[in-house]
């Protein structure tokens, strides 16, 4: 019989067999890990990356551009500004979301080195990519969601992804709420020998890497120009790594990578009350907080999705800003997709006023929607369970409380995250994290890691004092 | 795994059970969540399943569940919702911006 602490004590046994990666291999200490090493893992080129992608339908997907909202944003913005906005239409993916990019390289890599089936513990778009990519490569796929609350109270959206991987031929678990997640996770591939397809292996990561890459062809062909900045929805922090590396591989670095996370800050993510106060199960605070702070927080060791090391900016957008985009976008582009996918759409509708003319920016996905999704299906459940929708500014939005939604495209605002804030938690708990002083290699990561090269190995003390008070 | 019997009596059902009990779940869930039983659902067929009885389901994928049948043919009852006065209000707003700004080429 299983308990709690028995599976848990297992974890790193139980996880060195479901993933066929040993991440001793890359680390040394509670700290330091040999990142590039452990990206050049999966031992697939960039070129076998596109190859296996495109041979499943995935990637390839159309670059739009949202002629009508550059149009009305440029409007609001002073002369000569107001960038060109272009969208990656990651809905064209097979299952509906860029998500496909993340599972393609786990389902192949799975099938080829003798698992059976594949197993993610997601209530994303993502449980819909493994379960097609498991599909199409002839592997089962059991899916983990964290679906209810006490109540047995599910978020549609949530429900809608569950009824797709049942669609797709997955097992669906769905399990009330709490951090036994990663539990009931442990447990499925102890019990099945199948591969964990997190999110935050190596080859999640490399899958998006693609992404990043298209976005700069697709931009030069249409425009003649490079991005000037991409803007990237964030909850683990696996879109942004992925496509700020995929930028660098087509020569864009200096393109400018911009996160986005809906703002959910005053709810606690693994609280039963709090579980269904929220309107967004993806791309919100409760995940990119955590994760750009300490990214090793993760169903895997370690985790290869580290966003500190990319992102030039880092901005939240309210819930009602999200919906705003999403009505806007189907009214004036003529796409209906989906709502968290457009988290980014929204920021960029602000971001955009501040570049000039000439500029282009690019929104990095769009994903399908439909029933569960809408945001009218998702404000109805808002009201279920108690949170009150109003028409109001973004800042009269109290999330887990009150839904603002705009009613005009000047009232769009979002809010910059303090990014050199971030990267000082992350040195501190970094510094503390070995209990000695830290080694010369653990330095030169950490100035890495937390996106630091202009403080250096010699700086990161101060810097990590730095606007303490007293 | 065993092979599955895909006679004509087995139902589609909606199995739920207690995976850790409140005294054994992860000290780092909130007090909220820890006072709670950890519980999950899953769908398989069954053979003669009766609501409220314990059944072994074979899950699409052929693996065996044990739980407490809480549904015999369950569907998906998501929608698309009823549009709340503040979201057609905001819609309104849209479509106003929208037939008001010289858009298209």
């Amino acid at each position: 019989m299983n308990t709690y602490n028995s599976v848990m004590s297992r974890n790193a046994e139980i996880l060195r067999k479901a993933t066929g990666l040993d991440y001793r291999q890359f680390t040394d200490g509670p700290l330091f890990v040999n990142y590039v090493a452990l990206m050049a893992s999966t031992g697939y080129g960039a070129a076998e990356v596109r190859g296996l992608q495109r041979a499943r339908g995935v990637g390839g997907t159309p670059m739009l551009e949202l002629r009508n909202l550059t149009r009305l944003v440029r409007k609001l913005a002073p002369p000569g500004y107001g960038a060109r906005i272009l969208v990656k239409d990651e809905a064209a993916n097979p299952s509906g979301s860029f998500k496909d990019r993340r599972a393609s390289i786990s389902a192949h890599h799975a099938l080829r080195t003798g698992y059976r089936g594949i197993v993610a513990a997601t209530s994303g778009n993502y449980g819909a990519a493994v379960a097609s990519q498991a599909a199409m490569y002839g592997l089962g796929a059991i899916i983990i969601q964290e679906a209810y609350d006490s109540a047995g109270r599910g978020q549609p959206e949530i429900l809608e992804k569950a009824r797709k991987c049942e669609a797709l031929g997955a097992e669906v678990i769905q399990t009330t709420v709490g951090p036994e997640l990663f539990y009931m996770l442990l447990k499925v591939l102890d019990e099945t020998g199948w591969f964990n397809a997190s999110l935050y292996t190596p080859f999640s990561i490399q899958g998006i890497e693609t992404l990043g890459e298209e976005i700069v062809q697709n931009t030069v062909a249409m425009t003649g120009r490079r991005p000037a900045m991409v803007v990237c929805t964030h909850a683990g922090g696996g879109m942004c790594t992925g496509v700020a590396r995929g930028l660098r591989n087509a020569g864009s670095d200096n393109t400018h990578v911009v996160g986005v996370s809906v703002d959910l800050s005053e709810l606690h993510m693994a609280s039963d009350h709090d579980f269904n106060r929220k309107s967004f199960t993806t791309g919100h605070t409760g995940f990119s907080v955590p994760f750009t702070s300490w990214p090793d927080r993760a169903d895997v060791p370690r985790n290869a999705a580290r966003s500190l090391r990319y992102l030039d900016r880092f901005v939240t957008v309210s819930q009602g800003s999200v919906f705003y985009a999403t009505e806007l976008l189907a009214q004036a582009e003529g796409l209906e997709r989906g709502p968290a996918g457009n988290t980014s759409l929204a920021a960029a509708l602000v971001l955009a006023r501040e570049l000039a003319r000439d500029d282009v920016l690019v929104v990095t996905e769009t994903e399908y929607t439909g029933a569960g999704k809408t945001p009218w299906a998702q404000l109805a459940f808002a009201r279920t369970v108690g949170v009150d929708v109003v028409n109001g500014l973004p800042g009269d939005e109290r999330p887990g409380q009150v839904i603002a939604l705009p009613t005009s495209l000047d009232q769009l605002d979002c809010s910059e995250v303090d990014l050199a804030a971030v990267r000082r938690s992350y040195v501190r708990r970094g510094i503390d994290a070995p209990g000695r002083a830290l080694t010369a290699a653990e330095r030169a990561f950490l100035v890495e890691d937390a996106g630091l090269r202009d403080v250096g190995a010699a700086g990161l003390e101060e810097f990590a004092v730095a606007g303490v008070a007293g | 795994m065993s092979t599955v019997n895909k006679s004509s009596d087995q139902t589609w059902v909606e199995v739920e059970w207690t995976v850790l009990e409140p005294g054994g779940r992860a000290a780092s869930s909130p007090p909220d969540t820890q006072a709670l039983p950890y519980r999950a659902r899953a769908r398989g067929m069954a053979t003669d399943p009766e609501i409220g009885h314990d059944a072994e389901v074979v899950t699409m994928i052929g693996r065996r569940l044990r739980g407490c049948v809480r549904d015999i043919h369950p569907g998906y009852e998501h929608s698309f919702g009823r549009p709340s006065p503040e979201w057609v209000r905001m819609k309104n707003a849209i479509r106003d911006l929208v037939q008001g700004t010289e858009l298209g080429e």
